[in-house]
């Protein structure tokens, strides 16, 4: 009885601390992440950010004063907490105290202050400028205590802090020319050296003011542009983990029961979109907008891109969130677009140029061969996106095949891309609506939500009437990592760094 | 009767390569499945049928089909149609330019033909590849461009050919005659001397063609030719490339067909030029 009594005990302990040491984060090691693009990113300054990745890279850098948590609610960060005024024109801010910047010293309001300045300096050409032209002035308190004043309540105003775009920065990272070359932050990895076209190296910030975090000692970012090269090099283990795992693969990868690594696909927020040129003729014809619109079959686009593992949906926002508008689908009615093209002017079908960067042709393919179908017959053009820009901005072309992703507030979804004078306006063929514009001035200082979310509600069903551009379909969002890769999670944009996950998080075996 | 005696030779002697007649037996069949399955096979080659993509081969499309559904055989041949047209004008240009050109040198002499020719010596000294992807980029992609790239790049050869035969026979007997008698050049060119020339030139077209067919199925393959959704066998082979973990089979064929043609036209190539040869002197 002793005997056996004494097997349990022992077996127990044993299955206790194995359990308790492969649950425990290990410390150190190195850890190699694959890049779906030719360069791992745009720049290193977190102040002049554009697309994803850089945002996702500079984001193990530098940090702001709010964060996400992985359901994409803001949440405090470099700040602990804040206080809205009742007008909504104050924000007061209490910050992270003993929170040191890479090269030592600690972060203080006026660091605050500093880098907001700086990104509404136009000489420096942030991104972010145009959103946060809203804040008057930045009254540093004390040290840890500094003050937003705002021209007007502007409901998005916490959303436009989070993340490395709005990243506390010291005055001393900046050069001479007011360039950053070497970015300093207050974020779990310390930047090292960018080797363009090579890779980005970040190594561990042993000072990070969240304790037991990072594990890893050392980060590179390699680019990956080629789909084919990038599985590969995860497969031989020349990378630990990628993104965009070539969707054509993903029927076949996730029934194979064998594979060297850990495969998730979840729904994407990145999705297509086709682009009229408004301001142009033909497509400055809402009929014949229109009937491009009920030409598409884009269950079919859908799936000779996504080999079913997307989605197709109306708008951005899912189900169960606040914005979620109940605007029925479009779907395909060829009838419909015969009595579209005559009302418009074209009974007998119209001749037109779709051009697309070569990494969206396949979808460009689909919607050439599906607009023949309805007499609208496209010539394609494949272009890479360093020239198709110009021609965009210039409005010189018809339709063009492109994309977009994920924006936390309606105004960032509806401002940008349909005021007259938003950053992604071209992304919408330079549509201006003076109606649309004076509902997203609404909407923009609007605190009520209910209230607020009338007014999208409204530019919704002009654009869906109007539809200056059409969604097409959305992506998977797939990750792949060697099988001794632990703890990594990501946003649903994908984001690396945020409130208890992404790459800090991450270990290896 | 002396014609068909050469001629009843000729065919005696090729039929006894047997290699060439492969080559040739090659050609035909190519030639065959550019012109007939368009006009039989019931498909479009553009027709789309996403719902049925990557499908194996079988009794509805033969050769299987590509990522969007669309049937392979019938790409396949419209493909081939292609890879001709651009085969035969590239080689075309070389040809008619290659022999004015290397007439020109071979007949005037001196200056003119040290000028030519130098020129000419650049212009193989480049790689052929490489000088075609500039031109197609001055030009713009398209079946023109690719035509043109092709067959400026193969001029050296055919102006050398006809160079090297007019420098023979200029200083003949009935040449010379004829040039005291005060015909000009160019009518002396063409009814004396060029016809003595046919016989490498004709292998030189059966070498060439396979080449340009090459060249644009690499251009194709590099996003250079025509514009999609046109079946050229480099853009197939291109896009079948990414699904070779899924549907290897779809990057075999358009890389058999290119093999095919190619094969086909050497060996007749090599076949023509030793039946010829001998009668060269």
């Amino acid at each position: 009885m002793t005997h056996y009594l004494r097997r349990f005990l022992i077996s127990f302990f044993l299955i206790f601390w194995a359990t308790l040491i492969m649950a425990t984060p290990k410390m150190g090691g190195e850890l190699i992440y694959g890049i779906a693009s030719g360069t791992v990113t745009v720049g290193v300054d977190p102040h002049v950010i554009q697309g994803d990745r850089t945002g996702w890279i500079l984001s193990q850098v530098c940090e702001g004063l709010v964060n996400y948590d992985q359901s994409m609610n803001i949440v405090p960060w470099l700040a602990k907490s804040w206080q809205i005024s009742d007008d909504g024109k104050q924000y007061l801010f209490i910050l992270q105290e003993k929170v040191t910047f890479h090269n030592g010293r600690e972060m203080k309001a006026a660091d605050v202050k500093y880098s907001f300045e700086r990104i509404l300096d136009p000489a420096t050409a942030s991104r972010r400028r145009q959103n946060l032209e809203i804040i008057d002035s930045i009254e540093v308190l004390d040290d840890y205590t500094v003050r937003f004043n705002l021209k007007t309540s502007f409901s998005p105003f916490l959303t436009y802090l989070a993340g490395a775009y709005g990243a506390i920065i010291p005055k001393e990272s900046v050069d001479a020319d007011g360039k950053i070359t070497h970015p300093v932050g207050t974020g779990p990895f310390i930047f090292v050296e960018w080797d363009k076209n090579v890779q980005l190296t970040v190594q561990k910030n042993p000072a990070y003011w969240i304790k037991g975090v990072p594990y890893l000692d050392k980060i590179i970012f390699k680019p990956l542009p080629d789909e084919a090269v990038r599985l590969t090099a995860l497969r031989t283990g020349a990378v630990d983990i990628i993104h965009s795992v070539p969707e054509k693969l993903l029927p076949k990868l996730s029934k194979t029961k064998d594979r060297k690594f850990d495969l998730s696909i979840e729904p994407g927020v990145a999705w297509r979109m086709l682009i009229f040129n408004t301001r142009k003729p033909p497509f400055d014809n809402i009929k014949l907008r229109q009937a491009v619109n009920y030409a598409l079959d884009r269950e079919e686009l859908m799936l000779a891109n996504t080999w079913g593992f997307g989605a197709v949906k109306n708008q951005i926002w899912p189900e169960k969130s606040f914005w979620f508008m109940g605007n029925p689908p479009v779907n395909q009615d060829l009838a419909k677009v015969k009595q579209l093209l005559t009302e418009a002017g074209y009974p007998n079908g119209i001749d037109v140029s779709l051009e697309v960067k070569p990494g969206f042709l396949p979808v460009a393919e689909v919607v050439q061969n599906q607009l023949k179908k309805a007499n609208i017959r496209a010539k394609l053009g494949v272009i890479d996106w360093a020239s198709l820009k110009p021609k965009m901005l210039d409005y010189n072309y018809d339709m063009v095949v492109s994309g977009a992703g994920w924006y936390s507030d309606p105004d960032a979804r509806y401002g940008r891309f349909y005021a007259s004078d938003g950053p992604a306006n071209y992304f919408s063929g330079g549509y201006a609506n003076q109606q649309v514009d004076d509902l997203i001035a609404k909407g923009r200082v609007e605190v009520v939500p209910a209230k607020r979310k009338a007014i999208y509600q409204e530019i919704f069903n002009i654009i869906d009437e109007e539809v200056p551009h059409l969604m097409l379909f959305h992506l998977p969002m797939t990750h792949a990592q060697r099988k001794n890769v632990k703890g990594f999670s990501v946003t649903k944009q994908g984001d690396l760094a945020f409130s208890g996950g992404g790459l800090p998080y991450t270990w290896k075996e | 009767m002396q014609i068909n005696a050469e001629w009843s030779r000729f065919f005696r002697r090729f039929r006894h390569r047997h290699l060439a007649v492969i080559g040739l037996i090659l050609v035909v069949m190519v030639l065959l499945f550019a012109i007939l399955p368009p006009m039989v096979l019931p498909f479009d080659p553009n027709e789309m049928d996403i719902r049925n993509a990557m499908a194996t081969p079988s009794g509805d499309h033969w050769l299987g089909t590509d990522q969007y559904g669309r049937d392979t055989l019938t790409r396949l041949a419209y493909g081939a149609r292609i890879s001709l047209k651009v085969g035969l004008m590239a080689t075309g240009i070389a040809l008619f330019i290659g022999v004015v050109v290397g007439s020109a040198a071979g007949y005037v002499g001196q200056k003119t033909d040290t000028v030519i020719m130098r020129f000419l010596d650049a212009l193989m000294a480049f790689p052929g590849i490489l000088l075609a992807i500039a031109l197609v980029g001055v030009l713009g992609p398209g079946l023109l461009s690719l035509i043109v790239a092709i067959g400026i790049v193969s001029i050296p050869r055919f102006a050398r050919l006809t160079r090297a035969s007019v420098l023979q026979k200029k200083n003949l007997e009935y040449v010379l005659a004829a040039r005291a008698l005060g015909r000009p050049g160019w009518q002396i060119l063409l009814s004396d001397v060029l016809p003595n020339c046919l016989s490498p030139l004709i292998v030189q077209i059966t070498l060439t063609l396979p080449g340009a067919i090459l060249g644009e199925a690499a251009l194709s393959f590099l996003g250079l030719g025509t514009p999609p959704p046109a079946p050229s066998w480099g853009r197939m082979l291109n896009e079948a490339r990414g699904f070779m973990e899924i549907s290897p089979e779809q990057a075999v064929f358009p890389g058999l067909a290119i093999f095919i043609v190619v094969l086909g036209f050497n060996l007749l190539g090599d076949g023509l030029r030793d039946v010829l040869d001998p009668k060269l002197k």
